[in-house]
């Protein structure tokens, strides 16, 4: 009898446990499409009046920081106008909370915020729903920039709220390294690359070129190239070899740091002095900057033969496709692009450039504004790219490429070989969708 | 009636925990085998072991892995161990020591790796430590360390973190040990040396097993510290590359089939290493008893 019960117990146990396996492999609502065009609930909109959660999904303000100042200061106003909480979740994989939305067709997120690389995917599988009839209430206007990212078929799904690129900035220390006639802010990358060779023949390495894998070497790579003439993100290109060449005469002539490796942005090696000289995105600069702004040069990024080259960001807001709050999320939007808001949002969180004109014309001489103007230069003046991360089948393969390079370049003494590019294009081209 | 119930009482005691292993745990692993041993349409195969050992970067994290476990395990339980006789002992201030010996157990490995990657940086409290005692002239540069003197760098602060743990364990035996086995090696001339090899640590053996097999399965699962000092693939581990499958390149199609393949090569020397420790300990057991 016990043996039997014993027996009995295993059995239902281990049946449970495979009936559980074959739920998760086929989802009971994965085969009925979502309701992407028309979301059910949108008919009967959530009375604004009354209290409720909305929801955010966001990629953007990934820094505890930033998290922290949208909400004490931007999303209180928001509730107590409203009365509504404002819930912010911030993730790296939003594509995958989107997708799981829509195949079980039980929105919860109201809002979400994705970089401009991945707002065609998603406008493309329907995650987001036409903004057209916020837009229209809105009293501004925003840059063209980013038209082709936030639309299509001349409908709007995004609304974009900040944008960044990639800046140059020097420690005054730095300047007496100058090449001679050398202007630090219309310095070629040329220019560059001798000031921090002069750098490291009296003082040693002086460049901060943050090369933690699988973070930024592509974007700072990849916008030298783009002064050069490349397209992003080819490794092969001829633009791309002078690129490669600029910075392999910089790693055998010692003038980056070997410690740039540990870091995947330049503020500690910056403030702490160990670097002088970096090109990176604006926030860390701005936050270096921000530190000490007597004791720093930002300039925009330096020039090559096509011009001053940044690989540009933007970050957008839309409306979930199949949100249940969509007068409130309505309002959200208009709220986060006033112009008052996205001026505080954009300096709060580290001097992103805010892509709407009104708030451009209002900047002043504070260091955030000034951060914002420099980058705000570079986008209306520079050789920029967006970041392509929607054509291949994962955005961080691709940047482990770019560090493969970079890592052989930096073992081989500065060279990597046409032949080797010509590989590493090939894995590139792999990842393609 | 009263007997029956009883008979059965273990049973129904038992099942919420055996619940909650075919759940958690006995489901999840045999879906990871079942998925490792397919290929991307389902169907049997082996495609996905052949993968990950032809990966350029497996043998250096498989071989850094058993290099990490070997080293850091004798390392931390030398240590440990002696740190546990001492505070073992009776003297003044004996529990602060222990307090403070206890304080790096209390920090998560994140914070861990932060610390030291502070302290390493080229202008951070080690290098100021050194250089206010002019024990060097200028900075160096720790971070720049790679291949195996990388690795020592990491069992070094991994052993900062984890030798409280087992050190408590290792204590934990020796505060039960009964004082009157060493007093009767002592009386019968053995010194203290002797009385510890040949009485203490046999004593103590099943509690060094426990604390060895527990540091062993912990030391092949390093990952974090490592990808937060280096970034991924500077330093690999095999739990490394399961991360990086998981959280740098999820998109990719191969990516989940090639985390768990690795998940399942990491359980099974996790395995075979307990299995072959307990057998040599077993044995060396067996040979004292001859």
């Amino acid at each position: 009898m016990k043996k039997l019960l014993v027996i009995m117990l295993v059995l239902s146990l281990v049946m449970s446990s495979f009936i559980g396996c074959a739920k998760t492999e086929e989802p009971a609502k994965a085969e009925e499409p979502a309701k992407t065009e028309e979301p059910a609930k949108t008919e009967e909109p959530a009375k604004v009046e009354e209290p409720g959660t909305l929801k955010i999904t966001s990629g953007l303000w990934s820094r505890p920081e930033e998290q922290q100042f949208i909400r004490e200061e931007i999303l209180p106003d928001f509730e107590k106008e409203f009365n509504v909480e404002v819930e912010l979740e911030v993730i790296d994989n939003i594509e995958k909370v989107m997708e799981a939305q829509k195949a079980s067709d039980k929105w919860t997120t109201d809002i979400v915020m994705t970089h401009s690389g991945t707002m065609p995917l998603y406008i493309e599988k329907g995650y987001v729903q036409s903004l057209d009839s916020v837009k229209d209430t809105l009293n501004i206007t925003f840059m063209d920039a980013f038209e082709s990212a936030t639309s299509d078929s001349g409908k709007t799904y995004y609304l974009p709220i900040s944008a960044d690129v990639y800046l140059l900035i020097a420690n005054k220390k730095a300047l007496p390294y100058l090449p001679e006639g050398a202007d630090v802010t219309k310095l070629t990358w040329d220019e560059y690359k001798q000031w921090g060779i002069n750098m490291a023949k009296e003082v040693g390495p002086k460049i901060s070129f943050p090369l933690m894998p699988v973070k930024a070497t592509v974007y700072q790579v990849g916008g030298i190239g783009l002064s050069y003439g490349s397209e992003f993100p080819m490794i092969n290109s001829d633009g791309m070899v002078d690129a490669w060449n600029l910075i392999g005469e910089m790693t055998k002539n010692n003038a980056i740091l070997e410690t740039s490796f540990n870091y995947d942005n330049p503020v500690d090696q910056m403030k702490s002095e160990e670097a002088w000289l970096s090109f990176y995105h604006m926030v860390p600069v701005g936050d270096i900057y921000s530190s000490a702004p007597a004791k720093y040069v930002v300039a925009a990024a330096p020039t090559g033969p096509n011009g001053n080259g940044s690989i540009a960001g933007a970050w957008g807001v839309g409306i979930t496709a199949g949100t249940n709050n969509k007068d409130v999320a309505d309002e959200f939007i208009k709220y986060l692009t006033s112009p008052e808001v996205l001026y505080q949002v954009a300096a709060g969180t580290g001097g992103f450039i805010p892509p709407v004109n009104e708030v451009i014309a209002q900047l002043g001489e504070e260091p955030k504004d000034i951060i914002m103007k420099k980058g705000l230069d570079t986008l209306e003046n520079g050789v920029v790219s967006g970041v392509p991360a929607s054509l291949y089948t994962d955005w961080g393969a691709v940047k482990a490429v770019y560090d493969n390079v970079f890592q052989t370049l930096w073992d081989n003494d500065g060279v990597v070989t046409k032949t080797f590019l010509d590989e590493q294009q090939e894995a590139l081209e792999g990842l393609e969708k | 009636m009263k007997n029956k119930f009883k008979k059965w009482t273990p049973y129904f005691l038992l099942t919420p925990a055996l619940l909650y292993y075919l759940l958690f745990w006995i489901r999840p692993v045999f879906s990871a085998f079942i998925e490792s041993m397919t290929d991307l349409d389902g169907k049997f195969s082996l495609e996905f072991f052949i993968k990950v050992v032809q990966e350029p970067m497996f043998s250096t994290a498989f071989r850094n892995s058993l290099m990490f476990a070997l080293i850091s395990v004798i390392l931390q339980f030398s240590i440990a161990f002696m740190m546990a006789l001492l505070l073992n002992k009776k003297f003044k201030g004996v529990n602060l020591l222990l307090f403070i010996a206890l304080i790096p157990m209390a920090v998560p490995p994140a914070a861990v790796a932060i610390l030291w990657k502070t302290g390493f940086s080229t202008f951070g409290w080690i290098n100021n430590i050194l250089i206010t005692f002019n024990l060097i002239e200028a900075p160096i540069l720790w971070m720049t360390a790679k291949g195996f003197n990388a690795l020592l760098f990491l069992i070094l602060i991994d052993t900062w973190t984890v030798l409280p743990s087992v050190m408590i364990i290792l204590l934990a035996g020796l505060q039960n040990l009964n004082k009157e086995y060493e007093e009767a090696g002592l009386i019968f001339g053995a010194n203290k040396f002797q009385v510890t090899k040949d009485i203490v640590m046999p004593i103590l053996k099943p509690t060094i097993v426990t604390a060895i097999i527990l540091r062993m399965i912990a030391a092949i699962q390093i990952w974090m510290i490592s990808v937060m000092m280096f970034g991924y693939g500077r330093v690999p581990f095999l739990v490394e590359r399961i991360a990086y499958y998981t959280d740098v390149v999820p998109m990719l199609d191969e990516s989940y089939k090639m985390s768990l393949t690795y998940s399942v090569i990491v359980t099974i020397i996790v395995m075979l290493s307990v299995v072959l420790y307990l057998k040599v300990s077993k044995k060396n057991k067996e040979e004292v008893e001859i």
